[in-house]
């Protein structure tokens, strides 16, 4: 017998993995290069001044998210999936619509509402009877539990979309158990729901906490100073690269610890769910004032957190356009923000599906399983720390170019990649990659090995066999890949900031300019327009969901005879 | 004084969206009984398991256990309230808990002394006290069994529910895993209602048989009751494969070209005589028809054996002792024992064959 060859001939599977590889583990090598070469004086400063309270904060700020998405978010999917009330279908699909809304079009949304001025404190003076707006004092949004519920409304649903399909789906059989052995709903809940949910709460949170690392829009308008605030600073206002450097490194340090403490987390107890999971749970009706009251609990994250802000939005839009009509930029950043994401998507989902297929392809290759992990690093990275590490090599190379150019005896060349487009969509890409993979395997491992094996033993190559096999079949998925990495594109904001060419808008630094401008009626088209694409995925989620979650006859229903 | 059912189906009807899944079930329990229900995929035996269990609620009817209404008069009593038990047919073990913590699971509320004792009685009942720190994934598909057949009976309770228990075994550990359902059944008491598509399944378990088709119970009976005077074609078919001649009713006997069989009640017209493949004996002294072997290949206890009966239109499928040698081509004579022989009235469009 032959032993499996560690190292094949390189084809074009093995060249893209590689190279793609290499391009997404750049900017994390080029900033611990960087890191490590920063003099020690600026160093001290860092760890002395900077550092430690952005350190904090950040800290503060990612454990109050973490409690209150879990919370919220395992709250809400517990009371949808297991109580019927009025209204739950519309409150199902009504609390995933946070999502739309990036933190930032979130924060940007709640201020303008809070505003001394704005419709909330207006009102809340005219029912009072106050005349002064000083007569009337709010507490702060500006603030860090102001910024641990502004991030907590709009990120909760990542929690509540994992633990829903747990509690749909997967822990039917394991609750009806329990309750034939005389559980009480609440010994259900913590004794048999809650301990299975947890890695699903675990993968929210994390989620919504990555979320929070990479944001620099909200806690920039809301006045917390996180890590990413402190990266971004340090470079835009001190034009100090290895000092953004340093810190975007001890927030990868942050991450990597995060990640770490998730996995510990689970230890050792099996959670895989046995049996199939076809059946949805019975909810429990639950008429009258009590009812009336769940519909109010589970109303109120998607209230705040979509409903409300994206109604101001609308108006606040709609008065700007009939006061000054649709301003021309706003067209043109509308389509250059367009432009933008599908160039990402087109060659992100194209290099996705070649890595994919390549390492399915390629059974037991340590090349293309390590080359797909690699290229998925971007994704745990936070955006400022990977445009950082991007600005690091996009100067390299450009200095590198140049001086083999002069060498030959050519013209200078100037910037090839720093501050170009082609730079922002490399940038992109790596971001987003590990979102087109991860969609695109979901769709493969329904597929049977079988099928492109029979396509080899028919005589077709291995890219033979992805034309023939997986490129018709994954077709869905590959367009769900594109939309997911299309509006996470559009929404991007801290490295399209840091990395866009001169002059170049889109509508989230357009949105990030109005409100560090403090003009904030201007930027909410812009924002009206992140969250309509933002509202996409979402339609095409429950869209499928329904057709999913529809009980198909008795078969459905129970009948688990496997004759 | 008769003791009321351990657990009654009045007129039980149920309708998923607008097909019916049960039309009229009704049926008893009584104490300490084990009653197997048996039916193909689809007639509604899981459904029926369910509204026992209190996992759906009936359409229509009533559900009684011990005197007690669960579920029917506007009344319905929540699962967790009406001390039955259910074993699941994936076995809905908790991942996240160890052997003991599962089988103690529907014993909360009880001192914890009490708990121990009774985890630990059960763990050596059914042979696993070395296992009590062993978590679900760690257990083969028989020892799951065990686990899940000692967590529905921990909490004692009266009627103990089994969703086609043995499905998830193979053949060879069924044998033993039956004798061990049904001792443990009988000492702690409790009527068990047990859901099953396999025949061989219902006859080594249960005393009695209710045989369902369709949404409703088409016959109930002790085993042998059952095997020997199935109420219809497809009733007899279910348990075993049957060789099946037209004939003609006449005065009370089927005339068929190998010859006539009784048909006691059955009006003159068009028929159906059913075989069972051992009504046909080689063996015989004196065979009544000449017959040649089509075919015949050895099968470990037996021997199949194709039949082509002179004077019959098409070849039947009977088997003779495996030492019997038999070649090819062979004459033979035949022998039928009448006894194994039914006779249906012939209905064209029988909806429940299936099979």
């Amino acid at each position: 017998m032959r032993r499996p060859r560690l190292f094949r001939a390189p084809d074009g599977f093995a060249l893209t993995a590689a190279f793609t590889a290499m391009v997404a583990a750049a900017p994390i090598a080029a900033l611990a290069g960087i890191a490590l070469r920063g003099d020690g004086g600026l160093w001290r400063h860092l760890v002395t001044s900077v550092v430690p309270p952005a350190t904090l904060e950040t800290a503060i700020l990612a454990v109050g998210v973490t409690v209150f998405v879990a919370v919220v978010g395992t709250g809400a999917a517990w009371i949808v999936a297991t109580r019927d009330f009025p209204g739950r279908r519309f409150v199902e699909v009504l609390l995933l619509l946070p999502l739309a809304f990036p933190a930032y079009v979130l924060a940007y949304s709640w201020l303008d509402l809070l505003h001394p001025l704005g419709p909330i404190q207006s009102g809340l003076r005219a029912l009072l009877g106050y005349a002064r707006p000083a007569d009337l004092r709010l507490p702060e949004l500006r603030s860090l539990p102001g910024a641990v519920l502004v991030f907590g409304f709009a990120l909760y649903p990542y929690v509540y979309v994992a633990t829903r399909t747990v509690f749909l789906a997967q822990t039917t059989v394991l609750v009806e158990a329990a309750r034939m052995l005389g559980a009480r709903p609440g010994r259900v809940f913590f004794r048999v729901a809650l301990p299975l949910a947890r890695p699903a709460i675990a993968a929210g949170c994390a989620l919504a906490v990555m979320e929070t690392l990479n944001d620099v829009g909200a806690a920039e308008f809301l006045s917390v100073d996180t890590l990413t605030a402190a990266v971004y600073s340090t470079w835009v206002n001190r034009s100090d690269l290895p000092g953004a450097a340093q810190i975007a490194l001890a927030m990868l340090v942050f991450v990597l610890g995060l990640l770490l403490l998730e996995r510990i987390g689970r230890g050792n107890r099996g959670y895989a769910v046995f049996g199939k999971a076809s059946r949805r749970l019975e909810p429990r009706r639950v008429d009258g004032v009590r009812g009336l009251a769940l519909l109010v609990v589970c109303l109120t994250p998607a209230v705040v957190g979509f409903v409300l802000p994206a109604a101001h939005l609308m108006r606040q839009a709609s008065t700007r356009i009939a006061f000054a009509g649709l301003a021309e930029e706003i067209v043109r950043e509308t389509f250059a923000t367009i432009l933008l994401a599908a160039t990402a998507t087109t060659v992100g989902v194209a290099l996705a599906a070649v890595l994919v297929s390549g390492r399915r392809l390629t059974p037991g290759s340590v090349l293309h399983a390590g080359a797909l992990r690699i290229a998925s690093v971007g994704y745990a990275v936070p955006g400022t720390v990977l445009a950082i590490g991007l600005l690091v090599v996009y100067g390299g190379f450009d200095g590198f170019v140049r001086t083999v150019v002069a060498g030959l005896g050519g013209a200078p060349t100037g910037l090839l990649l720093s501050a170009s487009f082609a730079g922002l969509v490399i940038a992109l890409v790596a971001r987003f990659f590990r979102l087109a993979a991860s969609k695109i395997e979901t769709g493969l491992e329904r597929l049977s090995p079988s099928l492109e094996q029979s396509a080899r033993m028919l005589g077709r190559t291995r890219f033979g066999a992805m034309r023939a096999v997986h490129l018709p079949l994954l077709t869905p998925s590959y367009a769900g890949a594109a939309l997911l990495v299309f509006v996470d594109c559009m929404k991007e904001l801290p490295a399209t900031l840091l990395l866009r060419p001169l002059g170049f808008e889109t509508l989230s630094t357009r949105l990030y300019g109005e409100a560090a401008r403090g003009t904030y009626e201007n930027g909410a088209i812009a924002a009206c327009l992140i969250v309509a694409f933002g509202l996409l995925p979402i339609i095409v989620m429950t869209r499928i969901g329904r057709r999913t979650s529809v009980p198909t006859a008795p078969e459905a229903a129970g009948e688990g005879d496997t004759a | 004084m008769i003791p009321p059912p351990a657990l009654a189906f009045d007129d039980v009807r149920h309708v998923y969206g607008r097909t019916p899944a049960l039309v009229g079930v009704t049926a008893a329990l009584r104490p300490g009984e084990v009653v197997a229900l048996l039916g193909p995929s689809g007639c509604g035996k899981t459904t029926l398991l369910r509204i026992a269990a209190g996992l759906e609620r009936p359409t229509g009817g009533r559900v009684t256990a011990g005197g007690r209404v669960l579920a029917g008069d506007g009344v319905f009593v929540e699962p967790e309230t009406r001390g039955i038990g259910l074993m699941f047919q994936d076995y809905a073990l908790f991942p996240h808990l160890d052997v003991a913590a599962n089988i103690g699971f529907g014993l909360a509320g009880r001192s914890e002394t009490e708990i121990t004792a009774t985890v630990g009685d059960l763990l050596t009942r059914v042979g696993l006290a070395g296992r009590a720190r062993a978590y679900p994934h760690m257990l083969s598909g028989g020892e799951q069994q065990r686990v899940a057949l000692a967590r529905a009976l921990a909490p004692r309770p009266a009627v103990l529910l089994m969703d086609e228990p043995f499905s998830n075994l193979d053949q060879r550990l069924r044998r033993g895993m039956r004798q061990e359902t049904i001792a443990l059944l009988r000492s702690s008491g409790a009527a068990a209602l047990m859901v099953t598509h396999d025949p061989d399944d219902a006859m080594a378990v249960a005393d009695r048989i209710a045989l369902m088709r369709g949404g409703r119970i088409v016959q109930v009976g002790t085993p042998e009751e059952v095997w020997r005077c199935p109420v219809d074609r497809w009733a007899a078919a279910f348990f075993a494969d049957l060789e099946e001649m037209p004939a003609t009713v006449r005065h009370g006997r089927a005339e068929t070209p190998l010859g006539s069989f009784a048909a006691p009640g059955l009006a003159d017209g068009p028929a159906l005589v059913c075989l069972r493949r051992d009504a046909f004996d080689l063996t015989a002294d004196e065979g009544e028809f000449a017959a040649t072997v089509v075919s015949t290949r050895f099968i470990g206890e037996h021997r199949t054996v194709r039949l082509a009966i002179d004077g019959l239109e098409r070849p039947v499928d009977t088997h003779v002792d495996a030492r019997h040698p038999l070649e090819t081509g062979t004459r033979v004579a035949v022998a039928i024992d009448r006894t194994q022989a039914f006779v249906f009235r012939d209905e064209e469009a029988d909806p429940g064959m299936g099979r």
